[in-house]
């Protein structure tokens, strides 16, 4: 589905990924996992488009479009606390689709709420996104990446910082997202035992960087 | 007070500043929303200090209209600060307390050197506090803030929903395909064009009150991006207004009676919400 | 605020006052009648008021003023002149501005005139000198002090 040929990838003058050969198949659930500051997000980051790369280049394959890729980027202090509805966060995964629209049609009204139902979130639609739980916040914004994208889902640790019962809900959404929808999962991840548990493929990063 | 309040509204000066008074400041809060929720306050009061400097430059060269001078040179370290993002060599609030100051201190200088008014303070003082500056402004000057303020605002209803998404998360935006880069020089743009135009109304040194107050005002007590920016909209109108006119039916300086007011719709909100 | 600066000429810590004494007593002055009276005014208004009437000055020209303010002389070398001004400050107090004005009767300076800075109310009607070098600045002519 993805191919990387000689990926390099980094910010500035320092290069964090190098010369790096990776493909990824269609209906796979890849978990990257590796310490901190190996390289996991920045790679993620890249696959997403988030990132350009410095040399090599990202080959999308089986027609998939950059369209049809849904990211979840680790949440920022800054979003913690930002005044916003569920609806207008996950509403606002059409941007990159509609251009000037001042309002949202019906039919992206239709698949918010759909993609708000896939993770268990259609009760929090009117709620304000500041005065969510984590778990709460993280299954919004798997929604809203969901919105995004119909194939692949990029997922940047969205169980850290979770308690346990969360962690389980939020694990399961994504089987089910694979499972049933078909999903590709590409998930960055710390924990290495639900790794074991639900990857069908394990990437270690350590092994990869420096 | 209400006779010599209509006696004054008789006055197209004390009209005019009413109307630039109310564009200004709803264009400011506006964007102090997204300001204030993409951590840049400060860079609203930086740039006021820049648009000082360039102040300062365009009275040396002697230029007639000086907007051609504070403009563009507003407008391109916006540009810097705001779009230099993860590769600008010195970082954040190092950059913004270095521009600032020394937007500040250079500004002062050109026109203590160079000017040939004998007034020096209160050239400055005006310009920095913005105690008349509202009231004394040239039929030119009216025209050019209500243009620039309209234009402004159209653009921030255009592009609403793309702000608000580069607002919340500026990764995931850009994974799905909106040109951040692009957005984010147009904010950048656009809160030059406020911060010059804000300063007519406060001066230079009060432009961040009348960005960020509205902001936090609003955001102590709606909850959804959309209210919020209503909210601080109403918030930084009404205050602005009453400024206004408290300021010239009191006697006191507009600028600081203007954030007076706002740290009043402030200290209500936070009350109220606590 | 820009203003201040393209008008650096006329605003000036002291204004610039005038002695003439040419065309004193043609005036015919109906007691204290006031078109302009900037008494009633808050100072941000009075200020904002001269400020006006210095950078538009032919929209007042003709107008009865009335004015508080603090009394200020000064005497121009390159003319000979004294000049008298009626000096008012912002809000802030550190812009200030004022008005020259030329007595209806000629006085003689300094006996008969206030002493420097002391507040004085003057009423008089507000006219535009222009100068050789075609730069004018306005005055208030005929003026007589009020208590």
């Amino acid at each position: 589905m993805i191919k990387c040929h000689n990926l390099t990838l980094g910010y500035g003058s320092k290069n964090i990924v190098n010369s790096f050969n990776y493909e990824i198949n269609s209906g796979e659930y890849l978990c990257i996992i590796g310490r901190n500051g190996c390289g996991k997000t920045t790679f993620l980051r890249g696959l997403a488009g988030v990132l350009r790369p410095k040399a090599g280049r990202i080959e999308l394959r089986d027609n998939l479009r950059r369209n049809q890729i849904g990211y979840l980027p680790q949440i920022t202090i800054a979003q913690k606390d930002f005044p916003a509805s569920v609806e207008e966060i996950v509403l606002s995964a059409f941007q990159g689709k509609s251009l000037l629209l001042p309002f949202y049609g019906k039919a992206l009204r239709k698949r918010a709420d759909e993609c708000l139902e896939l993770t268990h979130a259609t009760n929090l639609r009117k709620e304000s996104f500041r005065e969510l739980s984590g778990g709460q916040k993280q299954r919004v914004l798997l929604a809203r990446a969901l919105c995004a994208a119909e194939r692949l889902l990029l997922l940047d640790e969205p169980v850290t910082g979770l308690d346990p019962e969360s962690s389980q809900n939020m694990y399961n959404i994504i089987k089910d997202l694979h499972e049933q929808k078909k999903m590709t999962i590409v998930m960055v991840s710390h924990d290495v035992e639900a790794a074991k548990k639900y990857a069908t493929r394990i990437l270690n990063f350590n092994e990869i960087a420096q | 007070m209400f006779d010599q309040l209509f006696f004054y509204l008789d006055f197209p000066f004390v009209r005019y500043a009413i109307i630039v008074g109310t564009l200004i400041s709803l264009c400011s809060s506006l964007l102090g929303v997204t300001l204030v929720l993409k951590r840049y306050s400060y860079i609203g009061d930086g740039l006021s200090h820049v648009a000082f400097g360039a102040l300062a430059i365009a009275a040396v060269l002697k230029v007639t209209n000086n907007m051609l001078i504070i403009l563009p040179v507003t407008i391109a370290v916006a540009i810097l600060l705001l779009c230099g993002g993860k590769d600008a060599r010195i970082k954040g609030d190092a950059a913004i307390a270095m521009v600032s100051a020394g937007a500040l201190a250079i500004g002062y200088l050109l026109m203590n050197i160079f000017s040939s008014s004998a007034n020096v303070a209160g050239d400055v003082c005006t310009t920095l506090f913005g105690s008349m500056s509202i009231l004394t402004l040239k039929p030119t000057d009216v025209y050019l803030c209500v243009a620039l303020s309209i234009v402004v605002l159209v653009t921030f209803v255009l592009f609403y929903h793309k702000i608000f998404a580069i607002t919340f998360d500026e990764n995931f935006a850009r994974a799905t395909g909106v040109n951040v880069t692009l957005f984010n020089l147009l904010i950048a743009i656009i809160i030059a064009v406020i911060i010059v135009l804000a300063m007519n109304l406060v001066g230079a040194l009060l432009v961040s009150a009348l960005v960020v107050f509205p902001a936090l005002s609003a955001m102590r007590i709606f909850k959804s991006f959309f209210s919020v920016t209503v909210a601080a909209a109403v918030i930084s109108v009404i205050c602005s207004l009453a400024g206004i006119l408290v300021a010239i039916l009191a006697g006191t300086p507009v600028g600081s009676t203007i954030v007076a007011m706002d740290i009043v719709a402030f200290l209500i909100c936070f009350i109220t919400s606590s | 605020m820009y203003k201040v600066f393209s008008r650096i000429t006329i605003i000036a810590i002291l204004c610039i006052f005038s002695l003439s004494t040419s065309s004193v007593a043609a005036e015919n002055i109906s007691a204290n009648h006031v078109d302009l009276d900037l008494t009633r005014m808050s100072s941000t208004m009075v200020y904002s008021m001269v400020f006006q009437m210095v950078t538009e000055p032919q929209k007042f020209v003709g107008k009865r003023i009335k004015m508080k303010g603090a009394f200020s002389s000064y005497y121009d070398e390159e003319s000979k002149r004294r000049f008298f001004g009626c000096v008012i400050k912002d809000a802030l107090a550190c812009c200030s501005q004022g008005l020259a004005f030329e007595t209806f009767k000629p006085r003689k300076y300094p006996k008969d005139f206030p002493s420097e800075g002391s507040s004085i109310t003057i009423i008089g009607r507000f006219d535009y000198e222009k100068e050789e070098d075609g730069i004018g600045f306005p005055i208030i002519r005929n003026a007589i002090f009020i208590k």
